[in-house]
């Protein structure tokens, strides 16, 4: 019976999951012409054969379909066979409609494995402990139920989707991973069911593995010797095993700790060969950076999840509906580390922040891709980049992280309105007070983060042209906003930076709103701008595709 | 904001760095003498935890691990108490321009 109720319950989407979009729709073509009320469909069993080919499945699970034709895994034939069986299987139930039996499974909640022993079977010991570090380290599955099925979402070291329908449980589930017992699976369910029933997941991981562990170790000893013997006594040794540590550091996946020790050996050995004087602040200053991350990695669990600690970039997202969103500008962008990406940027009119939905590659490992080319061709919510831009929109649907970046995701629904008009916009331009709130809130909130700068919008005009400086390598100039503060303007070095740079220093009547990052250098406001807005509309300064 | 209060994280900064410099071991006299200087502001700005721990620093009785330990603490604790501060500094002058704003629009 299971077997029927499994099959019944497959989606295309989990179809697509097993195997992939184009296998499917062979599929589908191929069971055109099957006649699949001819097959064999008992209750633990089904067998059928198309193309010369035998299909079967012997119980509920992927792992237990079997084709004989040469291809290895999921092929047309077992997806045509799926379809089938599970086409023949609705039109049997609409036939005896009225029969409570799927009804009275409908809440059934599989993923809840009360019993450590039970789950230990299932899921093996291997996938629960590592779910229980992942637990550990703040990593949660964004789960969503509805009545035939839990489909989750996990963001680690990429994004892996799992579901598992009401059902059967966990013999039928399928996760992208490609596995059939894996940590993404042992995470739903240690994390629904110590939601449920706290008292019954009493397993508390380290969420540091043994390799960090040791490496933690070795730094706390070499941080002893340092301030033992002081910077003054420091040895050429020490400074060796420094740089060494730090390796190891990153190598064990805390590249953060890592970086920072390797900045402070630095220090330490200008110090050491006095090629710099009064490195000993400098030194102190990185000291403190590196010991907070130290420290917060001592705790259990940990105050942040490991990832943001250890210096990964990790996106998790939580679903919003009905969120307003303008439009308001676009731009490609290199960084110093080797990424290029694309960035559209939108601001919500209620709240005054800003949301941002980007695509970003290492140069390196994507030679090919172009961040200009990719924002002329790529879609948002099913729609071109570039007609989204100065238009209001409306995300109907859709998934956004807690730093306001969106995720394009299938499943997002966004209404494209009118373009919006200066006035409206002009409306929420940020007052010099308000900017300094949100940098001083940002700040505060991130003792130890040196995030990209928030963005901001603001009413104001160039009052002095970008030039290049030498010593600085980047063109900076002069605007003053419509308070009469006057703000620095610094375009960095890009291909588009001349033309930028000629861009800002036109003329305008009117009002005109500066879209950038904002910051407070040394005690200076200072603006990157990337879009100009005025009546003419948008002006993107780092992105060619118009 | 507050003149003491910077006045004194920069004097706490400063021998820091001179005990970074020479080494825990053994202090310098002028050393010795900053941070009892430092320490009787610290009362005075209601930092006794932090006074306490300065003192202990400076005692013939204390480990060269527990000197360690309280060396990292004051120290980790000086850099977030100057990021804070940073941090509502600009929180107050964002309120000093919004008070120069608004009275710009009523003039
Ligand atoms: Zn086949
Ligand atoms: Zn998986």
């Amino acid at each position: 019976m299971s077997l029927q109720l499994w099959l019944s319950a497959i989606t295309d989407e989990t179809l697509e999951a097993w195997a992939n979009k184009g296998l499917l729709r062979r599929g589908y073509k191929l069971l055109d012409g099957q006649t699949p009320a001819q097959w064999l469909l008992q209750d633990e069993h089904a067998q059928a054969q198309m193309d010369g080919f035998e299909q079967q499945v012997g119980g509920v699970g992927f792992e237990r379909l079997r084709c004989s034709c040469p291809a290895l895994g999921s092929c047309h034939h077992l997806l045509a066979f799926v379809l089938g069986l599970r086409a023949r299987l609705a039109s049997q139930l609409a036939q005896a409609a009225g029969s409570a039996a799927p009804s009275a499974l409908a809440l059934a909640e599989p993923w809840l494995i009360a019993d450590a022993q039970r789950r230990k079977e299932l899921l093996g010991q291997p996938a629960l402990t590592k779910a229980q570090r992942w637990q550990a380290q703040g990593i949660t599955a964004e789960c969503n139920l509805d009545a035939q099925r839990l489909v989750a979402r996990i963001d680690v070291s990429g994004e892996f989707t799992l579901s598992i329908p009401r059902a059967v449980g966990l013999a039928g589930s399928v996760c992208s991973c490609g596995e059939h017992r894996c940590a993404h699976r042992a995470l739903v369910v240690l994390q629904l069911t110590r939601q449920a029933t706290p008292e019954v997941v009493a397993e508390q991981a380290e969420a540091l593995n043994d390799s960090q562990h040791q490496a933690l170790q070795t730094l706390d000893q070499w941080l002893l010797e340092l301030t033992t013997l002081g910077m003054a006594g420091a040895s050429a040794m020490l400074v060796a095993r420094g740089d060494a540590l730090a390796t190891t550091l990153q190598q064990a996946d805390l590249p953060l700790p890592g970086r920072l020790l390797a900045r402070l050996v630095r220090a330490l050995d200008d110090e050491r060969l006095s090629l710099v004087g009064s490195t000993v602040r400098q030194a102190r200053l990185q000291l403190a950076q590196l010991l907070a991350f130290r420290r917060a990695l001592a705790r259990t669990p940990l105050p942040q999840p490991l990832p943001e600690l250890a210096g990964v970039h990790r996106k998790r997202y939580q679903p919003v509906s009905q969120l307003e969103l303008l439009c308001v500008g676009a731009e490609c962008w290199t960084t110093a580390s080797g990424f290029a990406g694309y960035s559209l940027y939108f601001l919500n009119p209620s709240s005054g922040g800003f949301y941002t939905f980007s695509q970003s590659r290492s140069q390196a490992l994507n030679p090919g891709w172009q961040a200009t080319q990719a924002f002329a061709e790529d879609l948002f919510c099913g729609r071109p980049l570039r007609h989204l831009l100065g238009k209001r929109c409306q995300l109907l649907k859709g998934w956004v992280s807690s730093e306001g970046r969106l995720s394009g995701r299938e499943g997002s629904q966004l209404q494209v309105g009118e373009a919006v008009t200066m006035e409206e916009l002009g409306a929420y331009a940020q007052s010099p007070a308000s900017r300094m709130q949100v940098f001083a809130e940002h700040r505060r909130r991130w003792l130890y983060r040196n995030d990209p700068q928030p963005l901001a919008l603001i009413a104001a005009h160039v009052v002095t042209a970008p030039q290049f400086e030498r010593f600085g390598q980047r063109w900076q100039g002069e605007a003053m906003d419509d308070t009469g503060q006057p703000l620095r303007i610094v375009l960095p070095a890009h291909p588009l930076t001349a033309k930028a740079a000629l861009c800002l220093s036109q003329p305008r009547h009117g009002v005109t709103l500066l879209l950038g990052r904002w910051t407070v250098e040394g005690d200076c406001p200072t603006l990157y701008p990337v879009v100009v807005i005025d009546n003419n509309g948008q002006q993107l300064l780092f992105c060619e595709a118009r | 904001m507050n003149q003491a209060l910077d006045h004194w994280l920069d004097s706490w900064g400063e021998w820091l760095d001179s005990l970074l410099a020479t080494g825990l071991g053994s202090p310098s006299q002028a050393t010795r003498a900053h941070i009892q200087a430092w320490c009787a502001d610290a009362a005075l700005l209601g930092f006794a935890v932090q006074s306490e721990q300065a003192e202990r620093l400076l005692q013939g009785a204390t480990s060269a691990v527990q000197r360690h330990q309280l060396f990292l603490d004051l120290l980790l604790e000086q850099d977030m108490l100057v990021r804070l501060n940073a941090a509502n500094r600009l929180l107050a002058s964002g309120e000093t321009v919004e008070t120069a704003a608004i009275q710009n629009q009523s003039e």
